[in-house]
């Protein structure tokens, strides 16, 4: 599948190392028309999924990012209140008629689009990241139910408005929640898992370019075997990206002589204060040990 | 014989069709929920070239077919077993084993699916794996069952799978009720400007809104004692399914000693979750001293873990060898802090006479009076009742 490859070539390019399923289900959204849910832990870089997407297929980035009492005003549309007063105060002095004034006020210009309906009405192709929909209540999943089932959007005042691209739709969830059936059922699906050593050597590598591939290496064992390890917080690829350039910024040159920096750095990689006092020393000089084989 | 002769001769579309159609079978056997659209949408991608591929055609499918990450890591297996007779290409999933592979721990096992599997009596080893989740009678049939009396493998996974989707209901019964009240309360200046435009901006109507309902926190005091072996690794399942869905929920284990287990729980890596347990579990299963541990409790935790909105729950049958009048000091300690304390009870679903010994009677006859609610939980229809429980009401 010459698609994918090339598809694959373009996201590595955007500085996004996709394996062949991902790239199959991206290249599926486009061909199907369908949405794509990435579920996986937080910092395993789904949101970077759709940044990639977007770049390498030029599509307009449009994110929606979704948290507890998100409602349809912030995330579809909005009547601009203040303007639409001052205008109905400026009429009052001259003899405009009511109906006049109301076509003028709930005309598009006193219309505030918010992502959803931005993203139905560009006319430009466009990429609509909806962030973190797990956070979101029910009642706002259902709505998105049917927004995305027509990608169309009815405004009483104006009448339905219809998108001209369908745009290409990417949901993202860190499974705080379980999503419903129905909005899973309406998306392609695909699990964003912690990268192999492989993937996140590559990962450490493009993102990095200028990182010492001997050091790359040591860093992608570390957080490999720390993940390994009874940690609160699992670090993501985003903490192993910042750890690395915190180390690049210490001239270090390599772990196993240099546990004062990586002491020093390990705030990039463990974002708790129980897992902090995990990393004693001793268990420091565990980790960054050479295993024998 | 006619039918047989022209399938086996057919195109090799259409033999690849008619396998797929089985494949979905076989899908929906292990638990995914297929739906015809999916069916539509394969079939399409089937005319086109990615039926000459094997590792888009798999790559494809699981885009397509996959709607949790259950399905998406059983995929492969299931792939591989039907199309390419079990053999697992190299190019399968090295990542994702490198990725996941978890260290090699021993011990009790509480929440591995194989492991709850290995749970189950010998006796089902004979009987032949039904993967099917079996119908409307059959889940009706277990949610009646005692928990004492889930010997199979199967059933054993339908009713954690029933657990979970508790804890979730439950979830969702709780957060209806701390949806914003638009009746009276604060002004709300944007509705306010809405309702006036008419007005010319006068606020002649006004609109209000009223703070967000604290939600109740929910306090787990879990018995996993030898008496309450039965049912403790199922209210460690239930436990688990709450502290991942409530942010706020906290957990402790007792026996003979009182164990926080409320962040290990709410790992949802259960390799990780399982290791972590194992480190935990040493010397559970052993005997009970429930005033004791509330005693430890109320010492060292209930200032920081319990205030007017919890709600605790004591899941125990009541076996403790101190005096009853301790543990009713305990219950009041406890209960001056918290909002609700709720017992869970699983001998209270048995037959009193056979089950129930003076011991029990002896402390729970002193300490009913002080509960706000006294319940059984012996199967999953006496768990689904204490939905209103959950209410800080």
């Amino acid at each position: 599948m010459q698609e994918i490859n090339i598809l694959q070539t373009a996201l590595r390019n955007a500085g996004y190392i996709a394996d062949t399923d991902l790239a199959t289900a991206i290249h599926l959204t486009q061909v199907l028309q369908r949405p794509l849910l990435l579920e996986g832990d937080a910092g395993v870089g789904k949101t970077a999924v759709a940044q990639a997407m977007a770049e390498t297929l030029q599509h307009q980035l449009i994110r929606l990012q979704c948290y507890e009492g998100l409602d349809v005003n912030t995330a579809l549309y909005e009547w601009n209140y203040q303007r639409q007063l001052m205008a109905v105060r400026l009429h009052e002095k001259d003899s405009a008629s009511q109906s006049t004034i109301e076509a003028e006020i709930f005309s598009r210009d006193y219309l505030l689009p918010r992502p959803l309906l931005q993203a139905i009405s560009t006319t430009q192709p466009a990429l609509l990241l909806i962030d973190e929909i797990d956070r979101a209540d029910d009642e706002f999943e259902a709505f998105l139910l049917e927004l995305l089932a027509d990608f169309q959007i009815t405004i009483p005042e104006i009448g339905t408005i219809k998108a001209v691209h369908k745009p290409t739709v990417i949901l993202t969830s860190n499974a705080t929640r379980d999503l419903s059936d129905a909005l899973r059922r309406r998306c392609l699906y695909h699990f964003v898992d912690y990268p192999g050593k492989h993937k996140e050597l590559q990962i450490l590598n493009t993102q990095l370019p200028d990182l010492d591939r001997q050091l790359a290496s040591s860093i992608v064992d570390f957080v490999q075997k720390i993940r390994q390890e009874h940690l609160k917080k699992i670090p993501g690829v985003a903490e192993t990206l910042d750890w690395a350039t915190a180390l690049m910024h210490l001239d270090t040159t390599d772990l196993d002589h240099s546990l004062p920096q990586v002491e020093a750095t390990l705030s990039c990689l463990l974002k708790t204060r129980a897992d902090r006092e995990l990393a004693t020393t001793e268990w420091l000089k565990k980790i960054t040990r050479p295993e024998t084989t | 014989m006619t039918t047989l002769k022209a399938n086996a001769t057919g195109d090799p579309v259409s033999i690849i069709r008619r396998r797929l159609t089985v494949f979905v079978e076989h899908l929906r056997l292990n638990g995914f929920e297929i739906t015809a659209n999916d069916i539509s949408t394969a079939h399409a991608l089937f005319c086109t070239p990615y039926l000459y591929d094997r590792k888009y055609t798999r790559s494809s499918l699981r885009a397509v077919f996959c709607k949790s990450k259950s399905n998406w890591k059983d995929f492969s297996a299931l792939f591989n077993g039907y199309w390419l007779m079990g053999i697992e290409p190299e190019d399968v999933h090295m990542e994702y084993q490198s990725a996941t592979s978890g260290g090699g721990a021993s011990g009790l096992s509480y929440f591995s699916e194989s492991e709850a599997q290995n749970t189950a009596t010998e006796a089902n080893k004979a009987d032949t794996v039904d993967t099917t989740s079996g119908g409307a009678s059959d889940a009706r049939v277990l949610a009646q069952r005692d928990f004492r009396f889930v010997f199979n493998a199967n059933d054993m996974r339908n009713v954690e799978h029933l657990v979970d989707d508790l804890a979730r209901q439950v979830q969702r019964r709780t957060r209806r009720r701390t949806q914003s009240s638009r009746k009276k309360g604060r002004l709300d200046p944007r509705n306010i400007t809405r309702k006036n435009l008419g007005h010319g901006g006068w606020p002649f109507e006004l609109s209000f809104q009223r703070k967000r309902k604290t939600p109740a926190r929910f306090l787990l005091l879990l018995d996993v004692s030898q008496s309450m072996e039965i049912y403790s690794y199922l209210f460690l399942r239930f436990a688990r399914g709450l502290l991942q869905a409530f942010s706020d929920t906290d957990a402790y284990a007792f026996h003979t000693d009182l164990v926080h287990i409320g962040s290990e729980l709410k790992d949802k890596n259960t390799n990780r979750l399982e290791a972590k347990m194992k480190d935990l579990s040493s010397g559970w299963l052993g005997g009970t001293r429930i005033a004791d541990s509330l005693t430890e409790f109320n010492q060292q935790y209930a200032q920081r873990a319990v205030n007017r909105h919890t709600i605790a729950f004591i899941f125990s049958d009541g076996y403790d060898s101190s005096e009853p009048e301790h543990l009713v000091e305990q219950v009041l300690s406890l209960k001056e802090r918290a909002r609700k304390i709720v017992w869970v009870n699983p001998l209270l679903g048995r037959n009193t006479q056979a089950t129930t010994s003076l011991a029990v009677d002896r402390c729970m006859d002193a300490v009913i009076p002080h509960l706000d609610l006294y319940t059984s939980a012996h199967n999953l229809n006496s768990l689904r009742e204490l939905g209103p429980a959950f209410s800080l009401r």
